[in-house]
């Protein structure tokens, strides 16, 4: 029997809190976090509507109480925020450390500060050079956390932080880590935000997935951590388990750079895989956090890839995003930590900004907060470009 | 051939990178997407870019492409119309 | 924990492997940038997605493709590949265009293709494998976490065989960014490194390294790997690391042949290796690479196909030898490599 995997921290910051707690109230209270930019220079500010964290780095630094220095690019100051929170709910200390790792996911990496310096380097700013590699914040959390063993990053575009919880699990699993910290941070740049904007995906409004009026995603930033530990290693704080990480897959929709298969071959195999896994059946999920962008393309196959796999058992699903925007590497780590918040409280935070079905595949989303409902079993997905499609199963204990 | 319609063969030539064609190669009335040339989303995509850069007009909505950007013919009348 | 290199292809700056001349002779490069030696690509991809590929998607997919042919294996049970960077082209593109033209008219293609796990995508798509597709891309370690997870992956049964790579392009422009943080020895060439260690600096390279692994060996086998391990900081000493990296695959300093070290010329590093050879290796025999691929975070991916070579035909290229000690048989080889005592990653073959 592969031993269990538990998740006995989390840890968040996004636009819409700085910590679980201000998430989870602000995800009950459905106040959402996209508006018109305001940290962040571009020609976009006032017409891209973005789920930004209404703070600067030098206030980031300061919620870390470390003082703001160029080597720091903005990914690794969210990273830093939200990892130190899942770690602290732990009640793991030092001496437990050696056997640690952290695993992180990213897209933009220290992208922030490179845009802003490249065509201005001088010799105290110079070190952006080093932090612009995905793998820095990475080093930077295992740095701040104190954390020396095992340091990975992973970067596979939207699905990138699904992929890291997975590999921390799959450590765990071959006795190799006993405890993970794993998740993702990404953070806004004019590289992204034009980046999607060429491709004409990002909606001039807020978005609304599975709506048939959608047209497009806001981009968001943020950073989540999950801390992930074996059997062996929580007990005697068997109190810290939040839930268990029951089934997770990766498959590649193999079809197209950007745009998913008509019939949403990569997501359809991602989910059934992460089912099969957790050696439950369709029946058992009780809620779907969808990856629910609002593009065009993603949320009609993913409903197809839904219906094709539950099929009468049409489940109950949501997606976040309208919260918090797509916050691309950080999306699969923010949206498990709103699963696991879901599983914990029996709660189903809605699909916002959902008014009619689309004609091709009339599937409708949860549009209020719903209480007291049963939650036993959440699978939440990410897909993201070049097919990369995961999804994770979050069960309760 | 027309001047306008040469010049935009020599642009998506250059644009979408079809190095191993030159104008002969392109049909003016042919399908450019799915058969033809095989170019996808993507090409479109740059196609839509080369409108505003060189000619200034802004497509604003891309599904409108498909229409546009069905053949040469389809494109340059699109300008011609709209400049 | 171990699984079989059955089929190698690469494209690197000592020429594309498999090849009867790959380091018959080394490939001296004058100061600066080690270029890749370029196949003809349009032997192994079509026109249509040819046409929109940037080097290193070029370099990715058609080395991997070499690599199925090496292995005469038509679909990979899954994908894992390592870059440190990605698309350095395309993102240099990209972000030009946007500070440029001042956030307008901007193509999409470079941005898409600008994407970490670009290659592995593009590689999907090519051989239709709708399989696990991952891409790691921590520093000098990507490499080696990504040899873990398709051992991992191997021996717990869910995959037959699977593809690995390794890829990284340099341009210009990265280069001459990288300048302003010392990292190179402008004025050095590659066949001069060594004489140069006790300046700053190494030398920049690039290359696409892919490997087809199973845990059923063939006629065309290379090598066993049997275990690889990374440390971000080291817990104690190297020579603890070392030692206990052997005892885990029940090995001692004695049964290691050769000892491959990713040594680069930079003075702020290589006094990392000297304790290693001083203190573990006195009698084995040592060899290098890095003067062979350049410097780049998955440059571990050539020192594999060094070793998994090297192991199958039992012949050591001259140009890899740095000590004199004689060698009758090579069984075991251990690779090292780290940068700026970070990230030091270990990684054991046997000859099979």
């Amino acid at each position: 029997m592969p031993p269990k995997i538990y998740v006995t921290g989390i840890g968040i910051i996004s636009a819409i809190g700085l910590n679980v707690a201000e998430n989870f109230n602000s995800l009950k209270t459905l106040k959402h976090g996209i508006g018109k930019l305001e940290n962040f220079e571009t020609v976009h500010s006032q017409t891209l509507p973005c789920g930004e964290i209404k703070l600067n780095n030098s206030q980031l630094a300061e919620i870390l109480d470390i003082s703001i220095s160029p080597d720091f690019s903005r990914t690794a100051l969210l990273g830093m925020i939200a990892a130190r929170e899942a770690l602290s709910n732990t009640g793991l200390t030092g001496s437990e450390k050696l056997n640690m790792g952290v695993i992180s996911a990213t897209t933009v990496g220290g992208m922030d500060r490179t845009e802003m310096l490249c065509r201005s380097i001088t010799h105290e700013n110079r070190n952006f050079i080093i932090s612009h590699v995905c793998g820095d914040s990475t080093e930077k959390i295992a740095d701040f956390l104190d954390i020396t063993g095992f340091a990975s990053t992973i970067s596979t575009a939207c699905s990138s932080s699904i992929n890291s919880i997975m590999s921390g699990a799959e450590m765990i699993k071959n006795n190799l880590l006993d405890h993970v910290i794993a998740g993702g941070t990404d953070t806004l740049s004019k590289f992204t935000l034009n980046g999607f904007n060429s491709l004409m995906i990002l909606d001039k409004n807020h978005n609304r997935p599975f709506d048939k009026q959608r047209n497009g995603l806001n981009l968001g930033e943020g950073a989540a951590f999950v801390v992930l530990e074996s059997e062996d290693a929580v007990k005697g704080r068997e109190d810290k388990i939040l839930c268990e990480l029951t089934g997770y897959a990766n498959a590649n929709d193999a079809f197209h750079q950007t745009a998913s298969s008509d019939n949403g071959e990569g997501a359809f195999l991602a989910m059934s895989n992460a089912i099969e896994k957790s050696s439950l059946t369709v029946e058992d999920i009780d809620f779907i956090n969808a990856h629910g962008t609002g593009t065009i393309n993603n949320d009609l196959t993913e409903a197809i890839a839904i219906r094709r796999l539950f099929g009468e058992h049409d489940p109950l699903f949501s997606s976040t995003k309208p919260f918090t925007g797509h916050t691309l590497g950080a999306a699969g780590a923010i949206e498990a930590v709103f699963s696991i918040l879901s599983l914990r409280n029996n709660m189903i935070f809605p699909n916002l900004n959902f008014s009619e079905s689309m004609e091709e595949m009339p599937v409708t989303p949860v549009t209020k907060l719903m209480e007291n409902v049963i939650i036993r079993n959440v699978l939440s997905n990410s897909f993201g470009f070049g097919g990369n499609d995961s999804s994770l199963i979050f069960s309760a204990v | 051939m027309d001047e306008l319609i040469k010049k935009l063969k020599v642009e998506i030539i250059e644009v979408l990178n079809l190095e191993d064609l030159d104008i002969d190669d392109i049909d003016t009335e042919a399908p450019l997407f799915n058969e033809g040339l095989g170019l996808d989303s993507i090409d479109a995509l740059e196609l839509i870019v080369l409108m505003e850069k060189e000619y200034g007009i802004k497509i604003e909505d891309p599904k409108k492409g498909k229409e546009i950007f069905y053949s040469v013919k389809t494109m340059s009348e699109f300008i011609t119309k709209n400049q | 924990m171990s699984v079989f290199i059955n089929g190698i292809g690469a494209i690197t700056p000592q020429g594309c492997f498999p090849s009867e001349d790959f380091l018959k002779e080394m490939n001296v490069f004058e100061p600066g940038r080690m270029s890749v030696v370029e196949p003809q690509y349009s032997d192994f991809i079509g026109p249509v997605p040819l046409r929109r590929m940037s080097k290193i998607i070029k370099m990715g997919l058609t080395s991997a493709l070499m690599c199925l042919n090496d292995a005469q294996v038509k679909k990979p049970g899954a994908i894992i590949t390592a870059t440190g960077l990605g698309s350095v082209e395309d993102t240099d593109k990209f972000l030009d265009n946007l500070i440029d033209d001042q956030e307008s008219f901007l193509n999409p293609t470079p941005f898409i293709q600008s994407t970490h796990n670009a290659v592995a995508a593009r590689i999907a798509i090519e051989t239709g494998c709708r399989n696990y597709n991952m891409t790691y891309v921590h520093k000098n370690a990507a490499f080696e976490q990504a040899l873990l997870d398709a051992i991992l992956k191997i021996n717990s049964g869910e995959f037959k065989n699977i593809l690995l790579g390794g890829t990284e392009e340099i341009t210009e422009d990265n280069y001459n960014l990288k300048k302003h943080v010392g990292f190179w020895k402008e004025n050095v060439g590659n066949s001069e490194l060594l004489k140069h260690n006790t300046s700053q600096g190494t030398i920049a390279g690039e290359g696409s390294v892919f490997f087809n692994l199973s845990f059923e060996k063939t006629g065309n086998s290379y090598a066993e790997v049997i275990s690889t391990k990374t440390w971000y900081k080291l817990p104690s000493s190297l020579k603890e690391a070392l030692k206990n990296f052997l005892v885990s695959v029940r090995l001692t300093t004695e049964d290691i042949d050769l000892v491959l070290l990713g040594i680069n010329g930079n003075v702020e590093e290589d006094y990392i290796y000297d304790s290693a050879i001083n203190e573990l290796f006195k009698d084995t025999s040592i060899a290098w690479y890095k003067h062979l691929s350049g410097e780049y975070e998955t440059s571990a991916s050539f020192a594999l196909l060094l070793a998994a070579r090297l192991l199958k035909t039992q012949n050591i290229p001259e140009a890899i030898k740095l000590s004199n000690t004689p060698l009758k048989e090579v069984k075991n080889v251990l690779i090292y490599q780290q940068r700026f005592n970070r990230n030091h990653s270990f990684t054991l073959l046997s000859k099979c």
